[in-house]
């Protein structure tokens, strides 16, 4: 995996004055990493220099101990997410962004930064396999003095929960569905049997 | 296996092993493809359906025809197909084009299960371009037969892609299928085997 866009030695910024229990951990990992003292406002975590995220662009900052994916949008929102594909774990900071999407590497899934829903496959895999399709977790993150700051988790549960809900509602409704239909499938080739 | 053909690539800066597990992801990608849309041509079917029929079949023999132009390279890079079928199919680097719910008699998301067929094939066919794109730009200026071999590749799937977007009505490109199915006009020069 490549290091991450803000482990170089630290610019611009103040040591803040409560360090986190963790900061060994991380100084070790991220080298000089300013991470591992950010500048934070409340729960904000400075990330990134807003000028180092040009439109288009991903890269990979050390956050809370770990990497999580920065990107900024086709618009210019910037956006952040975990760096893990939830498909089988590719880092996704080598991916790109596809209309609003990041697109993985590996196996080209897509999914939506602005909401963390798996777009493709989704939109085209039967029901019960679009329901198993996992999400990506998001961050919160905006844009301030110069800066991109990012705060914990949660920001795209509420529709990412919503999505997995219509999703198994939609598995259990096309497994009902299948059943009826398999019967009138098998009349129409029956028919087209007699017909031909 | 080409030894001096090996060296030049990676002296020119390229990672033979990312350059051959890309090569297997994509050659994967079209052996699945092409096994997935015969399932998808086969229900083809009815008014619409048959005048759809001849368009997958053109992609699902450009799609073999894709396979058989990759794996020579792999094995030049010094790479090799995974001896196991199930692994190779596991890496393949676009998912599986399923046959959509609402042709074996489930529902429809679309409302039409030739729009829903046809958006499988679209968005397999998108996968592809993206995957292509990448090898291009990871190829480029480095390695020229792998980007000659890729870049042939990506010219039929952006023509897949226009053939099964237009029937969706997205937008008119003047493209026009084959004259026999699977011509693969870009591709052919890299093949042994008869095409078209
Ligand atoms: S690991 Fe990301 S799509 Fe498979
Ligand atoms: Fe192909
Ligand atoms: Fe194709």
């Amino acid at each position: 995996m490549a290091e991450p866009s803000n482990s170089g030695p630290r610019k611009n910024l103040t040591t803040c004055a409560t360090p986190t229990p963790n900061c060994a951990e991380i100084e070790s990992r991220a080298k000089q990493a300013w991470a591992c003292c950010p500048l934070q406002k409340d729960e904000w975590h400075a990330a990134l220099p807003a000028e180092q995220l040009p439109v288009g662009k991903l890269t990979k900052v050390w956050f809370a101990g770990k990497s999580i994916l920065l990107a900024r949008l086709e618009d210019g929102t910037p956006v952040a997410a975990s760096v893990i594909c939830p498909h089988q774990q590719a880092d996704l900071s080598q991916g790109k962004i596809y209309m609003g999407a990041v697109d993985c590497p590996s196996h080209h899934y897509l999914y939506d930064l602005r909401t963390g829903v798996n777009r493709y496959p989704r939109d085209v895999f039967p029901a019960d396999l679009a329901a198993q399709l996992a999400h990506l977790p998001l961050f919160r993150v905006k844009e301030e003095d110069g800066w991109l700051w990012v705060a914990d988790r949660a920001v795209a549960d509420r529709a990412v929960a919503d999505t997995a809900a219509a999703d198994t509602a939609s598995a259990d409704t096309a497994s009902a569905d299948t059943a009826a239909a398999d019967t009138a499938a098998a009349d129409t080739a029956s028919d087209r049997e007699r017909d031909g | 296996m080409g030894k001096v053909a090996q060296e030049m690539v990676t002296k020119s800066g390229i990672n033979l092993k990312t350059l051959t597990d890309k090569l297997i992801a994509a050659a994967g990608a079209e052996f699945t493809t092409f096994y997935y849309y015969t399932i998808l041509r086969v229900a083809a079917i009815g008014m619409e359906g048959e005048g759809l029929k001849e368009i997958i079949e053109d992609a699902r023999i450009e799609d073999r025809n894709h396979f058989e132009a990759l794996f020579p390279r792999i094995y030049e890079l010094g790479g090799e197909l995974p001896r196991d079928i199930r692994k190779f199919a596991d890496l393949a680097g676009c998912p599986d084009a399923y046959l959509p719910d609402s042709l074996k008699g489930g529902k429809s998301p679309t409302g039409s299960s030739l729009k829903d067929l046809l958006t499988v094939l679209v968005e397999a066919e998108r996968c592809a371009v993206r995957c292509y794109t990448d090898l291009c730009q990871f190829t480029h200026g480095k390695d020229p037969r792998t980007y000659d071999i890729c870049a042939a590749i990506l010219n039929e799937e952006i023509e897949h892609e226009a053939w099964f977007s237009e029937y969706l009505g997205e937008g008119p490109s003047g493209h026009f299928r084959r004259g026999k199915p699977g011509t693969s006009p870009y591709v052919g020069r890299f093949m042994t085997a008869d095409h078209g």
